[in-house]
């Protein structure tokens, strides 16, 4: 996998994630009582036994919204069918990573805080393989120069210049008759 | 047999300027480009170019029009062997606006191996 297509990946994700939130948020503002509410002890710090079960429900919340998420991504008109389809990220369909909407739903409902991260880092390493990029096209046209070469193709080849004799030639032809029939230079 | 190519002009814009490039290719070129009058007299030698400085300014309309040019130049070779393609592109621009672009029928394109290969292009201007 290519840095673009984890890139895509982690993007996917991200959104996934952050719609996925959305739709517990909804949740939590429709069922306050048995959703956004924490079961707390005596001393007011949650009661980690007794809010299992409200946690529970609001991870599930999360996986199920987060797989009908994902099953619109997948590649046909949607169908329930589709939450247990296959959605493919990569420029290159038949080389990209293909993932299920069960896979997918898990990776999204963690949260969308993880692919935040990942996606600022897949962008981070894009940036240093542009600006290496660019420091090779310089230091390639730096080393043509100093061999009397220019460069085109944005930096990544090199020419000749013409050799004196050729424009020696050039400067000093006379001037041809019309019907000229081979190039003199 | 010569062809030459007519190539309308806008009598009223700006000068106009002839261009011979090489693009994506890593043979260099270069030449000479004459100016003959309307019945084929010579008139003047327009410029010469080069890879690095391809453009030629041919000079405004009311002086260029029905003047017939003469792109002399050659491919210059790499010493490459086997034999490598290239081709050749003419540009012809007014105002900055390019009004024609060509790839010259006498050896404008092919392979070049261990000998320059020369080619002709005409064209006339025409408003």
């Amino acid at each position: 996998m290519n840095i673009d297509d984890l890139s895509e990946m982690a993007a996917t994700l991200f959104a996934i994630s952050l719609a996925s939130e959305r739709i517990v948020t909804i949740a939590k503002t429709a069922f306050p009582v048995w959703l956004a509410n924490e079961k707390k002890t005596g001393a007011q710090e949650v009661d980690l036994v007794a809010d299992k079960g409200r946690r529970l429900l609001i991870l599930a919340i999360a996986f199920v919204s987060a797989c009908f998420t994902a099953s619109f991504l997948v590649d046909s008109d949607w169908g329930l069918d589709d939450l247990y389809g296959t959605i493919v990220i990569g420029s290159d369909r038949a080389k990209g990573l293909h993932l299920n909407v069960l896979l997918v739903g898990l990776l999204a409902s963690g949260g969308s805080s993880l692919w935040s991260n990942l996606l600022g880092y897949t962008k981070a390493v894009k940036e240093v393989q542009t600006q290496r990029k660019a420091s090779e096209g310089l230091s390639y046209r730096q080393k043509a120069s100093k061999e009397g070469l220019t460069t085109f193709d944005s930096g990544n080849a090199a020419r000749r210049p013409l050799d004196r004799t050729v424009m020696d030639r050039m400067s000093t032809l006379a001037p041809p008759q019309f019907d000229l029939e081979l190039s003199r230079i | 047999m010569s062809n030459i190519t007519i190539i309308p002009i806008n009598a009223n814009g700006e000068p106009i300027s002839v261009t011979l490039a090489i693009p994506n290719f890593p043979q260099s070129i270069g030449g000479v480009v004459w100016r003959f009058n309307a019945d084929k007299t010579f008139d003047v030698k327009a410029g010469l170019f080069t890879t690095t400085a391809g453009e030629v300014p041919l000079g405004a309309p009311s002086v260029v029009d029905d003047k017939i040019f003469l792109v002399e130049g050659a491919v210059i070779h790499h010493n490459d062997n086997p034999p490598t393609p290239y081709q050749v592109v003419v540009t012809i621009t007014q105002n900055g606006k390019i009004i024609h672009t060509e790839v010259p029928s006498e050896n404008g394109s092919g392979k070049i191996g261990t000998d320059n290969v020369p080619f002709l292009y005409r064209f006339q201007l025409v408003s």
